[in-house]
């Protein structure tokens, strides 16, 4: 019955302790199935490993519940008074099929008997939304256990303190805290082992205060283990708790003392004294033991290191498969690479696909899987990848490598999985349209769908600055520039003057008629002066018709009628009708019977006289153009 | 002897003298290992000495920004932005620095971003050129026509002239906007007085990194500078050293 009480009182701290542990990644993972309300259906099952154990085994009791999302509720197991009850951890999976997720998750439980006999786990029921489903009973028959399957003694006690007074005076209780090795890599695993002697009942729950594991990733490693055995022929009852560390730096690290509180029960004192009421009344008496620090020397792993390799360490292998082997252009299929074995699972990293020409690729999911069995960690975890093909045919996906630090070896080595070859046909009509995937990336928890890693925006900041090697000076803009405004007005000067050009022509060029009146006299005051030609000829006659004829071609020009076709009555009329004063029209009635005189009788003419017709001819239509303006 | 040192070192001195340029990488240096401070410094050498570039403005409107100078930094954009609008960068770190004054360069919705973006796609003097080139054209084309040959389709000549006066246009108003006397609040926040001296009531501020725009209705008064602020239809006058003109 002592025995017992020590079991109960510490078993009791080992699950408040391993619990407090397990929850916090419990929790979280709980969280993040919980954030998302998606109500979907859902089943519970649950098996034991075996049906029947002797008193000093355990069975482990795997509670599954799977659903069609990932939106999975967490189970709350019901009392079990005949068994001490250790979470072992869990395990889940997700797949995606034909964009439809299914996911389970497994709870493993290992259930130590108190007592013997046939007992029934009664059925588990879980609640979720509004739905419930629960599993079977199951029957665990307890039967007798060897007692001395535990061997008294072999439990690995090297480094151990002791108590020096063992031989003479045996302590009641002492605690001890070892390592299984004092030189490691970083990552390879240590195993801490605590352990509580006792030989006198422990009246109440002990308080254990862990010792300090800085530098380590640390796993526990259940069931604590109770047997008994002999310290220098002294039976003490043991009960054993393990630990993982995991070093994560090199150099000297130091796992702590831890301490236990321990009230005893101890009838040996002196009945008079003051200890001996106070147990009398249940207080006991009082101990806080420690255990000694322990030195590790965790060596850096061996240079050179692989260029792929990034941090594992322990022994693992990597297998590869796929959901579907055949599929279609468009068609999503699932990836699943694992990498399993011993070592510390959790800080496994990423697995990176190489380059995939033929698929469009979405991070599904990692899920890791984590069992402590032997006193190790050991474990897969699972990298699931959705590729969507693109093209069609027989599609390679390559193989990928997993190099790892093996600590049974001491080396580096590449495990690589299998590369799979997945035959795509042609999609139909459309089916290469895909569905389009949300943009937040990583998996759906509210749909279990997979999503496109779209793009997402952390910050927003200014860019960089600009840092080119040479650096031009910059002027003035061109506008502002002066040679260029002056180019500018001159471009703009030339092209209105050959506005106005066009217009000049167009308005004045084009009127034949206008040409004519404006260039009469011009062409008059030309063709007069031809008229000394005639003369220093002495041809008075030629003269005479030369000077008659200019001016009949400057009156046809100035009143707008064709050469010649009118006579001197007529142009006199016309001049009159364009307003010209009579003595104008008088001007040009003496000086046209003048120079037809001239014409018909040249032998009665002197040049002088022809010359002084010039001149009057000249200021004949130098009146006429002034008096004159154009009429259509 | 010491007297010869020195006026070796003082006539050495100008061959040894930094340039604009060796103070701009000196300063992209500081910026690069986030001396921010000591980048305004060697970027501001570079502008006081006179040297104009887009880059320079772009870098110092950084540097300050890093340094937490918002409105020195947009009004370094903003020149850098006049000098190149078609740097993406710089349109994209003016925004920023514009929206963080409460002030932003660009509209919300997508229809007024692109038509922004279309209308300072090109630089001005880009636009400039294109004017200058269809100037050109109209010339060739008014000399052959004038000369009797007609070498290209009247109703391309036209379209062409439609062009042109959309491209005159938009070229007008980049340089009006261009030529509109603005400027930034580089102090912390600017009080806007009623008239330029610290009697008269101040009637509202304007918070760093707003643009203003500086009114020339009037002699600006020593120290003080008339300002406005079109869109709440406010002026009034600040000191002129919480203002500088972009």
């Amino acid at each position: 019955m002592k025995t017992g009480k020590v079991n109960v009182t510490s078993r009791r701290w080992q699950v408040t302790r391993t619990g407090a542990r397990m929850a916090l990644p419990f929790l979280a993972t709980c969280h993040l199935l919980l954030a998302t309300v998606f109500a979907a259906d859902f089943q519970v099952s649950a098996g034991l490993d075996r049906n029947q154990i002797s008193l000093n085994e355990q069975a482990v009791l795997s509670l599954t519940i799977s659903g069609s999302s990932n939106d999975l509720p967490q189970p709350q197991l019901p009392g079990f008074a005949d068994f001490q009850i250790y979470n072992a951890g869990r395990s889940q999976n997700f797949t995606w099929v034909n964009g439809k997720a299914s996911a389970s998750v497994t709870y493993n439980y290992v259930l130590t008997p108190l007592k013997e006999g046939k007992f029934q786990i009664p059925p588990i029921r879980v609640q979720f939304q509004g739905q419930a489903s629960q599993t079977q009973a199951l029957e665990l028959d307890v039967v007798k256990g060897d007692a001395s399957a535990v061997t008294p003694g072999s439990a690995h006690l090297e480094g151990e303190t002791q108590p020096a007074q063992a031989a003479h005076n045996p302590p009641g209780v002492f605690i001890t805290g070892t390592v299984d090795k004092s030189s490691v890599y970083v990552g390879e695993p240590v195993v801490f082992t605590f352990r509580l002697y006792n030989r006198v009942p422990i009246l109440s729950q002990p308080a254990y205060q862990p010792p300090e594991m800085t530098g380590f990733w640390t796993e526990d490693l259940p069931p604590q283990r109770n047997y008994t055995t002999n310290v220098k022929g002294i039976p003490y009852n043991v009960t054993e708790v393990h630990t993982a560390l995991f070093p994560s730096v090199p150099g000297k690290a130091r796992v702590g003392s831890a301490s236990l509180t321990v009230n005893l029960e101890n009838f040996g004192t002196d009945p008079l004294g003051s200890q001996f009421f106070a147990q009398f009344f249940g207080q006991g008496e009082q101990k806080t033991l420690h255990t000694e620090p322990v030195s590790i020397s965790v060596h850096a792993l061996p240079d050179p290191k692989p260029a792929d390799f990034k941090g594992a360490v322990g022994d693992y292998k990597l297998s590869a498969e796929v959901d579907k082997e055949k599929t279609s252009v468009g068609q999503p299929i699932t990836l699943t690479l694992t990498v399993a074995g011993h070592g510390n699972i959790k800080s496994l990293p990423e697995l990176p696909l190489p380059p995939l020409t033929n698929f469009r690729t979405f991070d599904a999911n990692a899920a890791t899987n984590i069992e402590k069995k032997d006193g190790q960690v050991q474990g897969s975890k699972v990298f699931k990848t959705v590729l969507i093909p693109t093209a069609s045919g027989e599609l390679t996906i390559p193989s990928v490598p997993f190099v790892y630090f093996n600590t049974s070896e001491r080396a580096y080595r590449t495990v690589r999985s299998p590369s799979i070859t997945v035959h795509v046909v042609p999609g139909a009509a459309g089916a290469n349209t895909l569905t389009p995937l949300p943009a937040s990336g990583g998996m759906n928890p509210s749909s279990g769908q997979t999503q496109a890693p779209g793009i997402k925006l952390l910050g927003e900041d200014i860019r960089y600055i600009r840092t080119p090697n040479e650096i031009r000076a910059e002027g003035e803009p061109l506008y502002r520039q002066k040679w260029f405004r002056v180019l500018h007005i001159f471009l703009l000067a030339v092209l209105a003057l050959g506005g106005l050009v066009k217009l000049y022509f167009r308005l004045f060029m084009s009127n034949t008629a206008l040409y004519r009146f404006r260039k009469a006299h011009e062409r008059a005051v030309a063709a007069i002066q031809k008229t000394e030609e005639h003369l220093s000829k002495n041809d008075i006659k030629g003269a005479g018709g030369h000077l008659a004829d200019t001016l009949q071609d400057f009156l046809a020009a100035k009143l707008g009628v064709d050469n010649r076709a009118f006579s001197l009555k007529d142009i006199v009329e016309r001049l009159k009708s364009r307003g010209l004063v009579s003595h104008t029209g008088e001007k040009v009635r003496n000086i046209w019977e003048t120079l037809d005189l001239y014409q018909f009788a040249p032998a009665q003419v002197r040049p002088e006289e022809v010359r002084a017709a010039m001149e009057t001819v000249g200021h004949v239509m130098e009146e006429i153009e002034k008096e004159i303006m154009w009429a259509k | 002897m010491g007297k010869i040192i020195i006026i070796g070192l003082l006539l050495a001195a100008p061959v040894f003298a930094e340039t604009p340029q060796d103070f701009v990488k000196t300063g992209n240096a500081a910026y690069a290992e986030g001396k921010f401070s000591d980048a305004v410094q060697k970027y501001q050498s570079a502008a006081d000495s006179g040297f104009k570039s887009w880059v320079l403005e772009y870098n110092l409107g950084n540097a300050y920004y890093r340094a937490g100078l918002l409105g020195k930094s947009i009004l370094h954009y903003e020149r850098a932005f006049h000098m190149n609008s078609s740097q993406g960068d710089v349109r994209y770190n003016l925004n920023l620095a514009t929206t963080k004054a409460g002030e932003p360069e660009f509209s919300s919705s997508v229809l007024p971003i692109f038509a922004w973006q279309l209308f300072y796609g090109l630089t001005i003097n880009a636009l400039t050129l294109f004017c200058s080139f269809f100037l050109l054209f109209f010339i060739a084309i008014a000399g052959f026509a004038l000369a009797g040959r007609r070498i290209i389709n009247p109703d391309a000549v036209i379209a062409v002239g439609f062009l042109f006066i959309i491209l005159a246009g938009w070229t007008g108003i980049r340089i009006y906007l261009l030529e509109k006397p603005e400027g930034v609040v580089v102090s912390s926040v600017a009080e806007v007085r009623s008239g330029p001296n610290l009697t008269y009531p101040a009637n509202f501020t304007v918070p760093e990194g707003r643009r203003v725009l500086l009114l020339q209705e009037q002699e600006p008064i020593q120290g003080w500078l008339e300002v406005g602020v079109p869109q709440e239809g406010l002026k009034g006058w600040v000191p002129d050293t919480s203002i500088e003109a972009i």
